[in-house]
C-alpha cells in the first residue's frame, strides 16, 4: 500500500505545522511505500530540507520504501539537486551536481572538525562576511553539532543544511536531531525533573548555565548563540516536542521567546537561526573591571 | 611551559572533551611552573564548549590574579580574547554566586 503526502509550495518555518503533519503522517503510516510528492514546490529553507531528509531516512530505518516525485519548477529543481539532496539518497537521473555557494545536505554522528572551516569557505567565496559573523557562524556551528550530540541521546545523527542569500544578504542554518527532544533532555537533571513545558524547557535551555548534565557545569552554548543572533538583528527558532519558540531581533520591537503550539509534537530538536552576513557578530559583553586577558 | 594548541590539540578544538585534555595539562602542571605560555597560532577556535572546559572552568578554581599571572595567551585573535574574556566574567560570576559547580547545581 502507498502513502502519498502531497508537499506544499513553501517548505519554511512558517509552514512548520503543515510540514510537522506531514512528517508524522509519514513516520506513522501503516502503507509500506511512501510517495513524497515535491511537485508542487517551489522554496525550501535549510529547516524543510533537514526535516523532509531525516523524515525519509526514518521511512527507510523503519523498512518502508521512500519515493519522491521532483519538483516542477526547474529552479527548485535544480538547487535540490545542488546542494546534493539527489545524491543523499541515491536518486539516480539527472546529473547531481553539488553546486557552490550552497552548503551539502550532511547527515553527522559525531563532530565533523573540518565541516565548518568548508562551510566558512563556502560562503566566503558567495557572501560578504564581517569577522564577528563569520567568528559567530563558527560557534554557532560548533556548538549546535555538539549540542546535537551530547543532549539528543539519540544514536541516528543529526542532519545540517546552511544556505548563503546573495540578495538578501542572509545565511539560513538549521540542525535537526529525531532524539528526545529539549524537554526530555532537561529531566535528566535533577533540578529539572518536574518540567513539564516544552516552550519552558525550550527558554531554560537558552538561559546560562542551564544543562541536562548531570554536573551542571556547562550551558553556555544556546545564550551565546542568542545573543549573537540579537547584536546581529537575526532570528532564531526552536522547535522541539509540542513547543515552537521564536527570537526576532530584526525589527524595532524585539521579540523574545515568542511562543508557538504545534499541532503535533516534533520527537527531536530542530534550531534555525537566520543570520545577517554583513551584519555586527561580535556580542561580547564587557565587564565594569575591564578585560582579563 | 609552552603549549602550542595546534599542536597539543590537533584540530580538536570543539567539544568539552577537547577542552578537557588541555584544561588537563594546566591543571597537573598548575604548581609546577611559573607561566603557561598558550599560542593559538592565529588559528580561529570559536567554541564556547572548548574555551569553558579548558579556561572557564580554572575560573572555578583560581583567582582572577591568580590566572592573569599564570595565562599568557599568544597569536590568539580578536574574536577569541573576547570570548575568553567572556567566558572567564560568567565563570567568576557563577562563584561569586556560589554556583560552584556539582555540589551545588547538581545532584
Amino acid at each position: 500500500m502507498e502513502t502519498c503526502l502531497e508537499y506544499p509550495k513553501l517548505h519554511t518555518i512558517a509552514f512548520s505545522n503543515a510540514l510537522l503533519k506531514l512528517c508524522h503522517k509519514a513516520r506513522t503510516s501503516d502503507g509500506d511505500t511512501i510517495l513524497f510528492n515535491l511537485n508542487k514546490t517551489e522554496f525550501i529553507t535549510p529547516f524543510g530540507i533537514t526535516l523532509l531528509a531525516g523524515t525519509i531516512s526514518e521511512c527507510l530505518e523503519q523498512g518502508k520504501k521512500a519515493k519522491y516525485l521532483r519538483p516542477e519548477k526547474p529552479s527548485t529543481k535544480r538547487f535540490l539537486s545542488g546542494i546534493g539532496f539527489n545524491k543523499f539518497f541515491k536518486i539516480s537521473g539527472d546529473e547531481h551536481k553539488i553546486e557552490s555557494p550552497n552548503v551539502q545536505l550532511r547527515r553527522l554522528y559525531q563532530v565533523d572538525y573540518l565541516l565548518t572551516e568548508q562551510i566558512l569557505d563556502v560562503f566566503s567565496a558567495s557572501i560578504k562576511m564581517s569577522e564577528g559573523v563569520r567568528g559567530s557562524l563558527k560557534l554557532a556551528l560548533n556548538e549546535l553539532m555538539t549540542n546535537a550530540l551530547d543532549h539528543s541521546d539519540s544514536k541516528k545523527g543529526f542532519y545540517l543544511c546552511a544556505q548563503s542569500y546573495k540578495q538578501a544578504k542572509t545565511i539560513r542554518l538549521c540542525i535537526t536531531d529525531f532524539g528526545i527532544g529539549i524537554l526530555n533532555a532537561l529531566q535528566k537533571a535533577p533540578k529539572f525533573k518536574k518540567l513539564r513545558s516544552d516552550y519552558e524547557s525550550i527558554v531554560l535551555a537558552t538561559q546560562e548555565g542551564v544543562t541536562s548534565r548531570v554536573q551542571g557545569t556547562a550551558g553556555y552554548g544556546l545564550t551565546h548563540i542568542n545573543r549573537f543572533i540579537d547584536v546581529n538583528e537575526g532570528k532564531m527558532y526552536i522547535l522541539s516536542g509540542k513547543g515552537k519558540v521564536l527570537w526576532d531581533f530584526s525589527g524595532l520591537k524585539k521579540i523574545r521567546g515568542k511562543k508557538q503550539t504545534m499541532y503535533l509534537p516534533f520527537e527531536g530538536t530542530m534550531i534555525n537561526l537566520v543570520i545577517n552576513a554583513d551584519g555586527e557578530g561580535f556580542y561580547f559583553l564587557e565587564s565594569e573591571d575591564g578585560k582579563i586577558f | 611551559m609552552k603549549i602550542n594548541i595546534a599542536k597539543t590539540c590537533k584540530k580538536r578544538t570543539v567539544t568539552r572533551e577537547d577542552g578537557k585534555k588541555l584544561n588537563n595539562i594546566l591543571n597537573e602542571s598548575w604548581n609546577k611552573v611559573p607561566t603557561f605560555n598558550i599560542d593559538f597560532n592565529n588559528v580561529l577556535v570559536a567554541s564556547v564548549s572548548f574555551m569553558d572546559e579548558a579556561f572557564g572552568k580554572l575560573a572555578l578554581k583560581h583567582t582572577k590574579k591568580s590566572l592573569q599571572n599564570k595565562l599568557k595567551f599568544e597569536n590568539i585573535l580578536d574574536y577569541d580574547r573576547a570570548l575568553l574574556n567572556d567566558i572567564l566574567f560568567s565563570r567568576f560570576r557563577q562563584k561569586s554566586l556560589g554556583e560552584n559547580g556539582a555540589s551545588l547545581r547538581g545532584n
